[in-house]
């Protein structure tokens, strides 16, 4: 297998460059786009073995290949006809080999939600290269 | 051009080591934030060609470079700095609203009532 080491990677003009680490903490370490109504369809992915339903607008996707710590970060969107709320919180599980999510929709406008499945469910993880 | 072909690449100290592979996947192939008070205003963006003001907080964006397929992620957030106020992102319509060549958000405020502001884009996925 061939490896590049460098420091920083730049086009040849050299009008362009991006610093090693930057590109590789940069990167998506895992991505998913699935179907959650109904038994979960996974629509596209990386590094995402399956997601797990674990109730009514609640999930996990997890790694093919572990997390190096725990301490990625999780971003996301749920989408329906009426659009979607998504949550990641801290009590939620978070762990190097998968990680819990919520979709929603807003119950009134005082800031309460109810959990509900969409077709659309979309997260990432951004962390440390393994 | 000049096309550099390896497998993995590692800094210089030789940690933080990933397959060539797995940084095209998980590389931004598009990302915008754009301002949709009013005429809706590229703030900046890398791949988006130009928007479509559907209606008051309905949006779509267009690819300078199309994706591979309709399958892509992307991931958003709201708010309106300019006028105040906090916003929800969301994605508008069915799955039909999102193809290869473009996608279809959305904003509301904080009552649920769609409203312009600015929206904050990342998508994953093939191109």
């Amino acid at each position: 297998m061939s490896a590049v080491r460098a420091d920083n990677f730049g086009n040849r003009a050299g009008t362009s460059s991006i610093p090693a680490d930057t590109l590789l903490q940069g990167t998506a370490k895992q991505w998913v786009h699935f179907n959650g109504t109904g038994t979960i369809a996974v629509t596209d992915s990386f590094n995402t073995s399956s997601v797990t339903d674990v109730g009514v607008g609640t999930y996990e996707p997890n790694f093919a290949t572990a997390q190096p710590s725990t301490n990625y970060g999780v971003a996301g969107v749920a989408a329906g006809i009426n659009g979607g709320l998504f949550a990641h919180g801290t009590a939620f599980i978070h762990t190097t080999t998968s990680y819990r999510i919520v979709s929603a929709y807003p119950s009134d406008t005082s800031s309460n939600t109810t959990a509900a499945d969409y077709g659309r469910i979309m997260s990432t993880v951004h962390g440390d290269p393994a | 051009m000049s096309t550099a072909r390896f497998n993995t690449l590692t800094d210089a100290s030789g940690g933080n080591s990933m397959p060539v592979a797995d940084i095209n996947q998980g590389r931004a192939k598009a990302w915008f934030r754009l301002n949709g008070n009013g005429t809706i205003a590229d703030i900046d963006s890398f791949n988006t060609s130009s928007y479509v003001d559907n209606a008051v907080g309905d949006y779509n964006a267009n690819w300078a470079v199309v994706f591979a397929n309709a399958l892509y992620t992307q991931i958003m957030s709201g708010d309106n700095v300019t006028a105040g106020g906090n916003r929800f992102s969301f994605l508008r319509g069915s799955d039909a609203a999102q193809t290869a060549s473009t996608v279809r958000f959305g904003l509301s405020d904080t009552s649920i009532v769609s409203a312009d502001g600015y929206v904050n884009a990342v998508i994953l996925g093939d191109r």
